[in-house]
């Protein structure tokens, strides 16, 4: 009996392309999994905001977000975090003046996965 | 002569299969959306459909740990049942005084609700020493009666004079099981695979009595314990579901011909 009908048959078909797909996908998260977040912070009018506070809080099982780090933004306003390790973040920029943006949800495909933000975190205008 | 229209009869059928498949379609549609089921109106196509409540169900909780635990009882619970099924069958095509006494017990016991018998079958399983072991979880599901009956049907549809022959050549009855009854009974393997596979896959009570730690759960213990930590991710819950799912609808699906086949297979005969 050759082996040839049995690696060709749909049970070992099937099976060994759900293999291969989840050994793909674990090589790319593997290799994209840097823990790195970068982003820019803006004032209310769109412009960089340096000196701003980002407050980076992950994702747990028995409390909602727990906070993980606090980074400043720099000139350009652009923040960098590299030790995340969660697959959902939730993000929230504080100016230097005090003003506060709404808090950002991020989610990612695999944990510490490297993103950047597509959109800048947005701070409100500060109310007098 | 005017043929019959089908039409009318196809239409009815797609209908009534839609309709059957409407809860998993709900379960599917939540599960890649984070709608309220509770919702009113209902939206029957998803909105802003993603993916990222599978994620967070393979992250949130020690998903991969509780589907090696389901894939190793299963896998021990399908494995045993073909070889004690397989050899059960085999056993009652046979005469020997008192068959028809040991097919009455069997069928008898297939009266006995499994609940009636969890304190004795807890009992055994602890003085056995195999409590909160994968072996313990498979206890109660290597070997089922309904397929010793699928094989024993199987084997009988087998004709006698191939089992002669092979007597003849000097096959002894377990090689006369394995290597004739068996290849010529996939169907019968095919539904004693899916039934067996689901049945363990699915279970929750034993599970929920023989496991003493959290490493040990099976993905439906999973699933209530994800049920009772996360309140507010109906999206995920339903994900959960979906992931648990999966499996048994494809073994079902690769399997469902020769499953059709073995469970019609003595339909016919006398």
């Amino acid at each position: 009996m050759t082996l040839r009908p049995i690696l060709t048959s749909r049970f070992a078909l099937v099976p060994g392309a759900i293999a291969a797909a989840a050994f793909v996908w674990s090589i790319y998260a593997d290799l994209n999994a840097g823990g790195l977040v970068t982003g820019v912070v803006t004032d209310a009018l769109g412009q960089p905001a340096p000196g701003a506070i980002v407050t980076i809080g992950e994702r747990n099982i028995t409390s909602n977000f727990v906070e993980r780090a606090r980074v400043t933004t720099d000139a350009a306003g652009r923040f960098r975090f590299e030790e995340n390790a969660s697959h959902m973040l939730r993000l929230q920029a504080t100016g230097a003046d005090g003003a506060r943006g709404e808090p950002t949800i991020v989610r990612l495909w695999f944990r510490a996965q490297n993103v950047e933000l597509a959109e800048p975190l947005r701070l409100r205008s500060r109310t007098p | 002569m005017q043929r019959p229209r089908i039409w009318p009869r196809h239409a009815a059928m797609v209908a009534v299969s839609a309709a059957m498949l409407v809860p998993f379609y709900w379960v599917a549609k939540t599960a890649v959306t984070n709608e309220n089921i509770y919702a009113y109106p209902p939206s029957f196509l998803p909105e802003d459909p993603h993916l990222f409540n599978f994620v967070d169900v393979w992250y949130l909780i020690p998903f991969s740990g509780y589907f090696w635990n389901s894939a190793i009882v299963s896998g021990i619970a399908v494995g045993s049942n073909i070889v004690l099924n397989a050899a059960a069958g085999f056993a009652l095509t046979k005469n020997f005084p008192g068959r028809r006494w040991v097919v009455l017990l069997l069928l008898s016991c297939m009266l006995i609700p499994f609940q009636a018998t969890i304190i004795p079958a807890y009992l055994i399983t602890a003085k056995l020493g195999i409590l909160n072991t994968h072996l313990g979880l498979a206890a109660p599901l290597l070997t089922n009666i309904v397929c010793i009956f699928v094989y024993k049907s199987a084997f009988e549809a087998v004709p006698p004079s191939l089992l002669q022959a092979a007597r003849i050549d000097g096959l002894g009855e377990l090689r006369i099981l394995f290597r004739i009854l068996l290849p010529l009974s996939k169907p019968a393997i095919a539904t004693n695979v899916i039934l067996s596979f689901i049945w363990s896959w699915n279970a929750f009570l034993w599970p929920l009595l023989v496991t003493r730690d959290a490493a040990m759960a099976t993905l439906p213990l999973g699933l209530a314990r994800f049920l009772s930590y996360v309140e507010d991710t109906t999206g995920a819950l339903y994900a959960f579901v979906c992931m648990v799912l999966i499996p048994g609808l494809v073994i079902f699906l690769l399997a469902q011909k020769e499953f059709v086949r073995g469970l019609t297979s003595g339909a016919t005969k006398g």
